[in-house]
């Protein structure tokens, strides 16, 4: 049942990807994930819980305020080490969500302590992750057991969702040998 | 945008008015100063003053992100942040020591080892079975309970008995109870915004304290709110990076907080509580959201052992003396403090490339002066500004470190996942003809040439069995996890693989380039060309003098040649940064670097990270704290016992026969009268320590040794009789042993590398400079195995060249600040005759002033700014809180066949408008 209702889902999201997420800090000093839908996106719906949009509240991670090994890689090889790989399942990332055991970061991160706010070249590094010139992608990153920064795991673009690659061997990437 | 600001600004004092928060208030505490041998015995004593150190950098520009982010006013928002940040650390601070003073939280042993008191079961477990770096659950799900408890409403007693179903806590040995404080003693932790280094700690800038420092002294408390704010006065704090305060517990007079024995079995695990609570407690206390509002989602997220520090204020220590690598790491943080840091940057271990250890500071600076303002206080116009410097080297350097670590890392990542090391050094044989591997007599370039020879140079230098003094140093990454815990998110390599790659590399370039007929490949007409070495290398090897162009030479070679491993972006930026390697041999030698940088991660991991889940503490200002550990210090040896015939008696014995580790015979030395050697001493004779066997030190001899074992170089022993200690150094390998070798094989000292750095004796021969003080570098390391008998000999080392000095002989003075004030606030200067009882922590003033004063500091909170005492009748003072002169009556006694007087108490009448000073 799970099976079938996980490739119907992924039949319909495939099919009409349309799905925005934005970050939002309130005034309390809270992180918030806004996700909202368009009309025919069921999974993101039944994630609003019926609604055409929602809020999700993303804890903020231990040491993120920080300029830890993990963020500064991050940071520094955003688009570089740091890549888009194929098409996931825009599910996965409403799982990822709901797990709530996750870390967002965008070139407007609050938690760039390691370049200037929204800089042009981290703005360039980020871009470079998706093709279809989305303005902020958003790279999601998983949790230690500590809750620390870990990482990288998925990265929404406006035309879907990718899974992310750390470049380490030029056989399954464009590093080059001769 | 103001409307908005001046709401949250209401909201803000709501929430604090509405909790009671609060940062702790001040009083000035007694100074006590020591001389070094007194300050090396104290520093196992655990402080009742400490520092408390804040950079609120990275939580300030998180505020600042979150307020362009939001679109809110940025530069109030950040003040804001800032000052939140500051009071939600104090107003924790003090209220962690509230609740440790309250029982309403238990006390956390700090030592896990000892025998003598009880330490809580369930807590010994979970903190045995944490690992230095890694995340440690258990211990926040222990913290979970307690806290939870903690922060009930129940009352005290009721948390007091729920707090056994946690652990097994001991009614007394667990808690701060009723009988460690006099009855009515004030149980608040002072606290004070430091504006500037003054002689209020005058225990930091001096031993004995003269006349002069006294009437300093006196001044200054006049002259206090120029030194001193309250911590919660965030109008003083004007830096808004850092601010430094002054913590003190209660120990004013009879006002005792803990009886002195008490405290000082409870002492180290007080502030290991604090330390352990504080860190937990920022995260996840459900106060931390009043006490940061509106900011403390976002807070939680600081990294607070990175941005908070506690610093014993004089010599007495946070913790319990330890000598261990971490410990020592984390004391070198030091360096960080100095004035001259950027100047002698390039020298000092911790930021080399090829670093001795953190124990390098101890052979280096053996006997430090102390206490006489090492770290700079003084060159600074306030105490923010000190604090500034410091915590910019440290975090410059931090970064540094980190850079080098990514990029090994990066370098390890991509070279170990696409190259193999035999796919390698068939492409090492191929750039050199064939030469390395195939035996070819093709003609090299002179480039080639170079190239050839930085090559086997570089890994002769840091891998060779023989010649390599930094290949038994490195063998700690085949153990060591810390850089795994470190890099565990963008390494995809363990730091055992990767050494072993690197190991398994050198290994046989090392062998290739010793069958290389060297005379073929470099003539005599060869010229090297010494910038092409790795920075690393001509920073160990020429100190400096030569200065590497190896970033430029690849730079140029890219220009005309595709490199051989490199990021995508490569092909559109033509950026070097974005090459991996550029050659075979670029990838070779960059992997020396890569080890490099892990190895002097892994060594000085304490310095620059937290590896533990509580706030860092290092013995600042006591440079004794880790000599006293290690044994390198010994401050009873000098009072009680005759230096010379014990140097002589022990000169004797070993010189006949070489034997590192020996301890040696009789020395006219009282058995058990030298404290922290009794180990050592039995019956009279100074034996090895019983501990280790003479097998097992020999074996740790040879093994950190390994760059001596089997050199075919004599050792020359220097047996002047009239410097017994010579014989225990090394005076070096004659550079003609060595040199016998090179026909054969590639030595650094070949051809035309002997030059201008002759003197300092690494490049004729790598093993020549192995000495004694290298040899206990290495060995230092291993302390937990052989240390103490390695230490002794260092120690003893170290009193040779004390003999001189005369501070040797434990020494301490008390000053009370309001008595050295009110001492002169009587006479108009501080008399002669009045510096003796002064230092004794007594006060000078005549018999009717005394009684005074005392029932003014017992009654009012304050101390007397000036007299008009009428020794028989009314008289009037004036008070440090009161703006109207009170008036006192007393009445004076002569004294009988003594001559003494003495003075009675009658009244004091307080006016109406200074009620408020009482008690």
């Amino acid at each position: 049942m799970r099976v079938f209702f996980f490739l119907l889902c992924s039949f319909i999201v495939l099919n009409s990807f349309a799905l925005n997420l934005s970050t939002e800090w309130t005034m309390v000093s809270r992180k918030m994930i806004h996700v909202s839908c368009e009309e025919d996106e069921t999974v993101c719906q039944n994630f609003c819980q019926g609604h055409m949009a929602c809020m999700t509240e993303e804890k903020v991670c231990k040491n993120c305020v920080g300029t830890s090994i993990a963020m500064t890689y991050a940071f520094q090889e955003m688009g570089r080490s740091i890549v888009a790989g194929d098409q996931l399942d825009p599910y996965f990332l409403f799982d990822f969500l709901s797990q709530k055991n996750y870390v967002t970061l965008t070139s407007r991160s609050v938690y760039n302590l390691v370049d200037s706010f929204d800089s042009m070249s981290l703005r360039r590094k980020f871009r470079s992750l998706c093709q279809d010139g989305t303005r902020y992608p958003m790279v999601f990153f998983n949790k230690t057991e500590g809750g620390e920064f870990g990482r990288a795991q998925a990265i929404w673009c406006d035309s879907g969702v990718f899974q992310v690659e750390y470049l380490s061997s030029p056989q399954s990437t464009e590093v080059e040998v001769f | 945008m103001k409307q908005l600001l001046a709401a949250l600004f209401i909201a803000v004092s709501t929430i604090s008015a509405n909790a009671t928060y609060e940062a702790p208030s001040f009083d000035l505490q007694p100074l006590k100063f020591s001389n070094r041998a007194k300050c090396a015995l104290e520093s196992g004593k655990p402080t009742k003053k400490a520092f408390l150190l804040i950079s609120n950098v990275d939580a300030a520009k998180a505020v600042y992100r979150l307020a362009k982010f939001q679109g809110g006013d940025v530069e109030e928002t950040t003040k804001l942040g800032i000052e939140r940040f500051r009071f939600s650390v104090l107003s924790l601070m003090n209220l962690i020591h509230q609740r440790l003073v309250n029982r309403e939280l238990p006390l956390l042993p700090s030592d896990l080892t000892r025998t003598e008191s009880h330490i809580p079961s369930r807590y010994k477990s979970i903190m045995r079975s944490c690992r230095m770096g890694e995340y440690c659950a258990a211990l926040d799900d222990y913290l979970d309970d307690i806290w939870a408890i903690a922060s009930s409403k129940r009352s005290a007693g009721s948390k007091y008995l729920k707090f056994f179903e946690v652990d097994n806590y001991h009614s007394r040995e667990s808690y701060i109870t009723e009988k460690d404080y006099n009855k009515d003693a004030p149980r608040e932790m002072n606290c004070a915004y430091l504006k500037k280094f003054s002689p209020l700690q005058a225990h930091l800038f001096g031993t004995k304290p003269t006349r002069g420092a006294l009437e300093s002294i006196a001044d200054a408390v006049a002259d206090r709110k120029q030194k001193f704010a309250r911590c919660d006065d965030f109008e003083a704090q004007e830096n808004l990076q850092v601010a430094a305060f002054e913590l003190g517990l209660p120990d004013l007079r009879e006002k005792s907080l803990f009886r002195k024995e008490r405290w000082e079995k409870k002492g180290f695990d007080y502030w290991n509580s604090v330390k352990i609570y504080l860190s937990y407690a920022f995260r996840k206390a459900p106060e931390m959201e009043a006490m940061a509002y509106p900011f403390g989602p976002l807070f939680t997220g600081v990294n607070l052992e990175e941005s908070v520090m506690l610093v014993p204020n004089g010599c007495r220590s946070l913790s319990p003396a330890k000598c261990d690598g971490d410990r020592l790491a984390l004391n070198s943080i030091r360096e960080f403090a100095k004035e001259d840091f950027r100047e002698n940057a390039l020298e000092l271990d911790i930021l080399s490339q090829t670093p001795n250890g953190p124990d390098d500071d101890l052979i280096e600076d053996m006997i430090p002066s102390v206490n006489v303002d090492e770290l700079d206080l003084a060159a600074h116009t306030s105490a923010s500004k000190w604090l500034e410097a410091f915590s910019g080297n440290l975090s410059s350097s931090r970064a540094l470190m980190k850079k080098r670590l990514i990029k090994g890392i990066n370098h390890f990542n991509f070279l170990t996942n696409s190259i193999s090391v035999e796919k390698l050094l068939t492409l090492l044989d191929q750039q050199f003809k064939g030469k390395l591997l195939s035996g070819n007599k093709a003609e090299l370039s002179l480039e080639e040439k170079n190239e050839l020879y930085y090559l086997c140079s570089e890994f002769s230098f840091s891998q060779h069995e023989k010649w390599s003094f930094i290949r038994g140093n490195l063998e700690i990454l085949e153990n060591s996890e810390i850089v795994d815990g470190l890099t565990s998110q963008i390494s995809t390599v363990s730091t055992r693989d990767n050494f072993a790659y690197f190991m398994k590399l050198g290994d046989a370039v090392n062998k290739a380039c010793y069958n290389l007929k060297q005379h073929d490949v470099w003539d005599d007409d060869f010229e090297l060309a010494r910038e092409g070495f790795s920075p690393w290398y001509t920073a160990k090897v020429y100190e400096h003098k030569v200065k590497s162009n190896y970033d430029e030479r690849i730079s140029e070679y890219v220009k005309t040649k595709r490199p051989l491993i490199a990021f995508p972006q490569f092909t559109e930026t033509q950026d070097a940064g974005d090459i991996i390697c550029a050659h075979a041999s670029d990838c070779a030698r960059k992997t020396i670097e890569a080890t490099l940088a892990l190895y002097s991660a892994t060594q000085y991991a304490s310095t620059f990270w937290s590896l533990e889940q509580k706030i860092k503490s290092p013995d600042l200002f006591n440079p004794y704290a880790e000599r006293t550990a290690c044994k390198v210090y010994d401050p009873w040896f000098k009072t009680r016992s005759t230096l010379f015939s014990f140097i002589w008696d022990m000169g004797q014995t070993a010189a006949s026969a070489f034997v590192p580790g020996m301890i040696y015979t009789k020395a006219d030395l009282q058995p058990r009268m030298v404290t922290s050697f009794r180990e050592l001493v039995k019956d009279g004779k100074i034996e090895y320590d019983t501990r280790y066997s003479k097998e097992k030190i020999l074996t740790s001899i040879t093994a950190d040794f390994g760059p001596l074992t089997g050199v075919p170089c004599a050792v020359s022993v220097n047996r002047n009789p009239r410097n017994p200690l010579a014989h225990l150094r090394f005076t070096g390998i004659t550079v003609g042993a060595c040199q016998s070798e090179r026909e054969y094989n590639l030595n650094v000292n070949s051809a035309s590398d002997i030059g201008a750095n002759g003197e300092s004796g690494h490049s004729e021969c790598l093993s020549c400079s192995l000495n004694f003080e290298s040899m206990s570098g290495v060995v230092a390391f291993a302390s937990q195995n052989v240390g103490p008998v390695f230490f002794l000999v260092r120690g003893i080392y170290n009193l040779y060249k004390a003999l001189k000095d005369p501070f040797n002989i434990p020494r301490s003075w008390v000053v009370h600040p309001y008595d050295a004030y009110e001492t002169k606030a009587l006479y108009g200067e501080i008399p002669k005759s009045c510096v003796h009882s002064l230092r004794k922590g007594k006060s000078c003033l005549n018999s009717c002033a005394q009684v005074v004063s005392e029932k003014v500091r017992e009654k009012t909170n304050g101390f007397i700014t000036s007299f008009n005492l009428n020794n028989n009748g009314w008289g009037t003072f004036t008070h440090s809180q009161c703006d109207k002169p009170i008036r006192v009556r007393t009445y004076e006694r002569s004294g009988g066949d003594d001559r003494q007087s003495s003075c009675r108490f009658s009244r004091m009448e307080i006016p109406a408008s200074c009620k408020g000073v009482l008690k």
